[in-house]
């Protein structure tokens, strides 16, 4: 399915789009660095004295679930918009579309991979030890890659019929991140509510993520399996939904 | 001329074996003969005769004249001296002239496959094989792709009924390998549509698109370069696009750069380049690889006039060497001097398919009924 010729053009098209997102700016790939960084000593700032006695390393929490959130709306995001992006490209030459889907998954990822590493020298700095259970982190990651996907696929074929599910989606992300405890911890959330948090798979990951990572705890082996269960489900339901509609999507540029 | 007594026991050898692997001697002598006076190959010679021989077979009263006809049917515009002669010999023989030009694409069709059948050697490789395609278009008239519209409209019941147009009716279609097709129709009838049912971007509503070897669209020049990339990491993008890998990108950057003039611009941004560079660029690109297919949409020569001289050439060449080539073009005379066979599509079906002259004739003639808007940018002469 794959071959030579798909790589390259997964290649360039990654390198595309990392040259896209920081193109004219000095900083560059920086950026990626600078910006969860002043996020973070912002919402340090404000609430590392409200959250003191409920949160250990207020910054460490913070940026491992920023990390993760922005990975998932980023990379949902930009799959969203591929298609109608590379709309001229598609409309004249017979390239793989899913080859550009995975390229912005992909670049994405790889822009994951390095507010990661701020990730490890903020704990660092923090002198936060690194529990031995920060190996399992990667699946926790892998079930989100799954998911990103999954989601990607579907809402790049939805984005060509409906417009405004660019808008939609944007909200839904806002919504995400404050269902997501990110910057606050789940137990200020009141008791009855507990259960709709549960309902946010992004969530799950976030959490696996922080036991796996920070605290060195490992979570039911049953939660992590079916967050890949849920990430999977939607990811064949998003290449079903491609596969269906992804040369009828040609037909509307 | 050949003599009736060739013809009459050739047709009844292959008439009486249908699995004859060999071909009899004076089946050859007729080809032979054929070739020579019509001062073709014999190959083609071949397929000519058998073709012919196929008509008579579905058509009990087969006469040598009738193949002579058929012969002369198919190579007057191969031999513009013989013609004449030929004319006037079917001026004398028209009682035996079945006419069943309507039927004649559908006819073509079912020779290949019986030939292939009778002579293993009968080699025509088929290139790009098009089965029934149909396709539609959704024309809405109201603006309805947000979910807003969709959803209110849904519920006050005012949603507008889609347009159905169907681009493509029933098109089936044997190109085969080497030879050069022009599309020509008013706008509107489909040529485009078609191309890009061929390249695989679009995909027909039903029907099979069966292509073999590599195809290399020429829709449009520089599909996706991105203006903030300079002329050499282009090259690599666009390319990409176009389906090359990297190790014949690398080997071939120099003859792209220098083919396209631009050396002393490469290393910038092309954001800061004329429109003429980029086409120039976008087509050293695109005709660096030597395809198996040539799919040209109106494209030929780009630049100033040097380089569209150049661009031309080079598509001359390419075209050349066994290469498939079809080409729409809205310039009647191109096609004239490109192509051996031209298909004339009208509001989505083949209306005529043939020889180039004969088909351009035919549409040209044709054209003077059309309206104004099916025949704006088309250029006749």
């Amino acid at each position: 399915m794959i071959n030579k010729e798909k790589l390259f053009l997964l290649e360039e098209i990654v390198k595309k789009n990392f040259a896209a997102k920081y193109k004219d700016s000095y900083l560059g790939i920086l950026w990626s660095v600078i910006k969860p960084l002043l996020i973070m000593i912002l919402l340090t700032i404000i609430f590392s004295t409200l959250f003191a006695r409920r949160v250990e390393n207020y910054p460490v929490f913070f940026l491992s679930g920023k990390c993760i959130y922005d990975f998932f709306s980023a990379g949902t995001t930009l799959t969203m918009n591929t298609i109608k992006y590379n709309k001229n490209i598609l409309k004249t030459t017979p390239a793989p579309k899913y080859i550009f889907l995975l390229g912005g998954v992909i670049s994405e990822f790889l822009n994951f991979i390095i507010t990661l590493i701020i990730l490890i020298a903020v704990m660092i700095v923090a002198r936060v030890s690194f529990p031995n259970t920060i190996i399992f982190s990667v699946l926790p990651i892998a079930s989100l890659l799954i998911m990103i996907t999954g989601i990607g696929l579907t809402l790049s074929i939805l984005r060509m019929y409906y417009t405004d599910i660019e808008h939609l989606w944007s909200v839904a992300l806002l919504m995400g991140m404050y269902a997501s405890a990110i910057f606050y911890p789940m137990d200020i959330i009141p008791e009855p509510y507990h259960g709709y948090l549960i309902l946010n798979p992004v969530f799950w990951i976030i959490n696996q993520f922080r036991s796996l990572a920070l605290y060195g705890t490992i979570p039911d082996l049953l939660y992590i399996i079916n967050s890949f269960l849920i990430s999977l489900i939607l990811l064949i339901f998003g290449i079903i939904i491609f596969k269906k509609f992804e040369k009828q999507v040609t037909m509307k540029f | 001329m050949s003599s009736e007594k060739d013809t009459t026991h050739f047709k009844k050898t292959i008439q009486n074996n249908p699995n004859n692997k060999k071909i009899p001697k004076q089946q050859d002598k007729l080809i032979t003969q054929i070739a020579i006076k019509y001062n073709i190959s014999p190959d083609k010679a071949k397929k000519l005769v058998l073709e012919a021989i196929y008509d008579g077979k579905n058509n009990s009263n087969l006469t040598n004249k009738t193949l002579k006809n058929k012969i002369s049917q198919d190579t007057t515009h191969l031999k513009p001296k013989t013609p004449n002669i030929i004319i006037q010999s079917n001026e004398k023989n028209n009682e035996n002239i079945t006419s069943d030009n309507s039927q004649q694409p559908k006819k073509q069709q079912d020779i290949d496959s019986i030939l292939s059948d009778i002579i293993p050697t009968y080699e025509q490789k088929l290139s790009i094989e098009l089965q029934n395609i149909n396709l539609t278009f959704e024309i809405t008239h109201d603006k309805m792709d947000t979910l807003k519209e969709t959803f209110i409209r849904t519920i006050t019941k005012t949603k507008s009924k889609n347009i159905k147009f169907q681009a493509l009716k029933n098109i089936n279609l044997k190109i085969y390998k080497g030879e050069k097709i022009g599309i020509i129709g008013y706008n509107g009838a489909g040529k485009s549509t078609l191309l890009k049912v061929i390249t695989g971007i679009y995909p027909p509503d039903s029907g099979k698109v069966i292509t073999y070897g590599k195809i290399s669209p020429l829709l449009s020049l520089g599909a996706g370069f991105d203006l903030n990339y300079s002329g050499r990491k282009n090259i690599y993008l666009n390319g990409a696009v176009l389906g090359y890998d990297k190790e014949f990108l690398k080997e071939k950057e120099r003859e792209i750069i220098e083919f396209s003039e631009l050396e002393e611009f490469i290393d910038i941004p092309i954001k800061n380049y004329s429109s003429g560079m980029l086409a120039k660029l976008g087509f050293s690109i695109a005709s660096i690889v030597q395809p198996d297919i040539l799919i040209v949409d109106e494209i030929l020569g780009v630049g100033d006039v040097s380089f569209r001289k150049k661009s031309n050439d080079k598509m001359k060449s390419l075209m050349d060497s066994g290469t498939t080539v079809i080409l729409v073009s809205h310039t009647i005379n191109q096609i004239r001097e490109i192509c051996d066979k031209a298909i004339w599509i009208d509001k989505g079906t083949i209306r005529e398919i043939g020889e180039v002259n004969e088909v351009c004739d035919n549409y040209i003639k044709d054209s003077e009924n059309a309206s104004k808007e099916e025949i704006a940018n088309i250029q006749f002469k």
